[in-house]
């Protein structure tokens, strides 16, 4: 439990919170979900040559839920191909090792992370901004011809910080029976969903490019052995940002952006890229389930 | 029109040609404007060709000996790679590469731009950083070494995501289980024996009966073998009906015998197009080729009399060498400096699994020009020097003139082809005669001990036939 005694007795409920969380982050000591095993040996048979489609069938029938979100998502507009299927061998030997692999690991991540008794709104837009960041990193990566199939993940990853840092704010103020604001939530997330994205990955084993990508990609130039992929996903954030905020999108804000330049994109790109909304939509629906 | 300053040369293109252009013309003490689209110089060759797939290439080499190595010491090795890994020092190669670059151009005083180039006249270029800002040059000569890119036709879906090009392969994080390549020149069989050895099963589709025809049979025999060797498969004599992804695993290319080849990525590398579309030539009068390249006479010049064009713009042999070259006499005919011929007789490296290399002619190519021609061939396996090495699937072929015994054509497979080659080149270019490789001493054990053998099989033939003028047969015969 964290020591209020040790608080200054004008702080805010803010402080509070901050104080709390700068402790949890200092110490280590944040209560981190475990990566379901799941989702651990689809992403450890992804990188293993040697792995074959009927061993990842059956490891994702050990986990019904999400055994069937697989099949409705295997069946939705984006990934749906000339015939309905059915079973998940099916699934499997149709969507291949990667596509399974994202669409687990996006589930699971959904499943232990997104799931905040009394946040959902918040929850649901940080989802919302997830999914889309995955797919305009993939589009932003596929316009340089650079990484396309890491980017998803990359994009989709990384704020995942935040719902971790409003479970444990909403677990802080359970034991000292404070309540966050939304302000608060939103000022203390964005304060602190970087380190402890960066713990929660690195206990999780993900993908260096992903670890790094949620490090640096608020300051991409800090980055050191993926500084691309932390500018796609830059990016990739602004352009979600953008798009939330307004369908039309701010093309000059988008042109304008230092990343935009990094990344050598030039306006004709963006403009390009900004065309592809309606696919990025797309992904977004199939994804939301 | 507001210009911001007037250049003697604006060198666009930052590759090989517009770099060595750019230092000639430094040199020559003009004023000099670089422009170059990507962030960095060094173009294709250094970011997205020669380099990034030779230094893959190296790696998979040392991988491949490493595996070689312990496997005889009981040493139990998965034979698993990532591809990212074996590209892992990319990096830092393309980094000093572009630095060494960067202070070449910097100690000349050249004026460096990075942004896209567009004439507005023939005089006046109007350069848009990424960020859309403009600024307008003028120039008194022009030099245009855009280079290429990859072909991209509207019904092959390349999203490098599954259907990668040429530039974007380098991309891919790892070794898919099978891959299909679409074409089989130079790049097309660099990648797909690269793949082959790192496991991917390779089948590569052409038009051609046999991969790299512009090769001697030989060696594209010793290719074929190789990547048979490895699991792979040429399918020649075909062409690709479509290309379609399944929208989630796998791609299917329907050839128009009616064969389906599915594998899980394909390369398509078939051609490349020039970096011309964003320069706005109609003002220039500038004009093209019907393949869409760039025209220049015998000194480089294009129809606009003070516009060059120089490297992969203009069309063969796009060589790195040789557009360095290119660009250096563009510059020297520009103002009027004396400037040798440049070479006919270029040597060709391929940096395919195994290395190939050739110069001169081939053995039709050489009996059509020269009439009757003798080939000698060594073997690797014959060699000392191939033994120690374990590079024991190579040859070496020379073609020589069977009425005076001239050197026409060496061909070479085998590791160390590319650096083996200069030998025949020289000897190519000076004229000399088969038996001279025979009389002359090398170092042994070496793989140069190859042109010895290989003169003397081409001499042991020369005994079988009418005898060759001007040619010492008891030396030979030593």
């Amino acid at each position: 439990m964290t020591s209020l005694a040790k608080i200054d007795e004008h702080a805010t409920v803010t402080d509070v919170f901050r104080q709390a969380l700068a402790e949890k982050v200092e110490t280590e000591s944040l209560d981190l979900p475990m990566l379901p095993e799941v989702a651990r040996e689809t992403l450890s048979m992804t990188r293993d040559e040697t792995s074959d489609a009927s061993e990842l069938a059956k490891l994702i029938y050990r986990d019904q839920s999400l055994a069937a979100h697989l099949l409705q998502i295997a069946n939705s507009a984006a990934y749906l191909g000339n015939n309905k299927i059915v079973s998940l061998q099916q699934a499997v030997a149709r969507l291949g090792f990667r596509v399974i692999s994202e669409i687990t690991l996006a589930m699971v991540v959904k499943a232990q992370l997104f799931n905040v008794k009394g946040q959902e709104k918040t929850l649901a837009y940080l989802w919302q901004h997830a999914l889309a960041s995955g797919a305009w990193s993939k589009e932003i990566a596929r316009t340089l011809r650079y990484n396309v199939e890491s980017a998803f993940l990359c994009g989709l990853l990384h704020e995942i910080g935040k719902p971790v840092t409003l479970q444990a704010m909403i677990d802080i103020g359970a034991k000292n029976e404070i309540t966050p604001s939304l302000e608060d939530i939103t000022t203390l997330m964005d304060e602190f969903h970087t380190p402890i994205g960066v713990m929660l990955a690195t206990k999780w084993k993900l993908p260096d490019p992903v670890i790094e990508s949620i490090a640096y990609y608020q300051s991409y130039e800090f980055a050191t052995s993926f500084a691309k992929e932390a500018m796609i996903v830059h990016c990739s954030d602004a352009f979600t940002t953008t798009m939330i905020r307004d369908p039309k999108m701010d093309e000059d804000y988008l042109r304008n952006l230092p990343a935009i330049a990094e990344l050598n994109l030039y306006p004709d790109d963006v403009t390009a890229l900004i065309e592809k909304q309606p696919l990025i939509k797309d992904t977004i629906e199939a994804l939301s389930l | 029109m507001t210009i911001s300053k007037t250049f003697d040369f604006v060198i666009i293109g930052g590759g090989p040609a517009g770099q060595k252009a750019a230092i000639k013309a430094a040199k020559e003490g003009k004023s000099v404007a670089l422009i170059e689209r990507d962030r960095q110089i060094g173009g294709a060759c250094v970011h997205r060709g020669t380099i990034p797939s030779k230094t893959l290439r190296e790696s998979v080499m040392q991988f491949q000996r490493a595996q070689n190595a312990i496997e005889p010491m009981g040493v139990k090795s998965d034979g698993v790679v990532e591809f990212s890994g074996l590209l892992s020092h990319l990096q830092s190669v393309i980094q000093a590469h572009s630095d060494y670059m960067f202070r070449q151009i910097e100690r000349n005083n050249i004026t460096y731009m990075h942004g896209q180039a567009r004439f507005l006249d023939p005089n006046h270029i109007e350069i848009m950083r990424p960020n859309g800002q403009k600024q307008t040059i003028k120039a008194r000569f022009v030099i245009l070494a855009t280079g290429t890119r990859p072909r991209s036709p509207d019904d092959v879906p390349i999203d490098h995501e599954h259907i990668y090009d040429s530039d974007s392969i380098l991309s891919m994080i790892y070794v898919p289980k099978s891959l299909t390549v679409l074409g089989a020149g130079v790049i097309a069989t660099e990648y797909a024996s690269i793949l082959a050895v790192l496991g991917a099963k390779v089948t590569i589709i052409d038009k051609g009966d046999r991969p790299l025809s512009f090769l001697e049979p030989e060696l594209s025999q010793r290719y074929v073998d190789n990547l048979e060797n490895f699991g792979g498969r040429y399918v020649g004599g075909q062409r690709t009906k479509s290309v379609t992804w399944d929208g989630v695993a796998s791609v299917q290319c329907t050839l128009e015998n009616g064969e389906e080849i599915v594998s899980e990525k394909v390369l398509f590398a078939l051609g490349r197009v020039a970096n011309i579309e964003t320069l706005n030539l109609d003002c220039t009068g500038v004009e093209l080729s019907s393949r869409g390249l760039i025209e220049v006479d015998d000194y480089f010049r294009t129809a606009a009399r003070h516009i060059y064009a120089v490297g992969d713009v203009i069309g063969p042999p796009a060589l790195a060498s040789t557009s360095m070259e290119q660009g250096r006499q563009a510059v020297c005919h520009a103002l009027n400096l004396p400037s040798a011929h440049l070479a006919r007789t270029i040597p060709i490296g391929i940096f395919t699994i195994p290395e190939m290399a050739s110069v001169g002619l081939c053995e039709a190519a050489a009996r059509e020009q020269y009439g009757p021609v003798i080939a000698g061939t060594a073997r690797f396996d014959e060699i000392a020097r191939g033994h120690i090495s374990g590079i024991q699937d190579g040859l070496l072929k020379i073609v020589v003139g069977a009425d005076n015994g001239q050197v026409l054509g060496v061909h070479i497979v085998g590791e160390g082809a590319a650096e083996l080659i200069h030998i025949g080149q020289i000897a190519i270019l000076k004229g000399m005669r088969v038996e001279e490789f025979v009389e002359n001493i090398f170092n042994f054990p070496t793989l140069a001990e190859a042109y010895r053998v290989a003169a003397l099989d081409a001499l042991q033939k020369v005994h079988r036939q009418p005898p060759i003028s001007g040619v010492n047969i008891a030396t030979a015969g030593g």
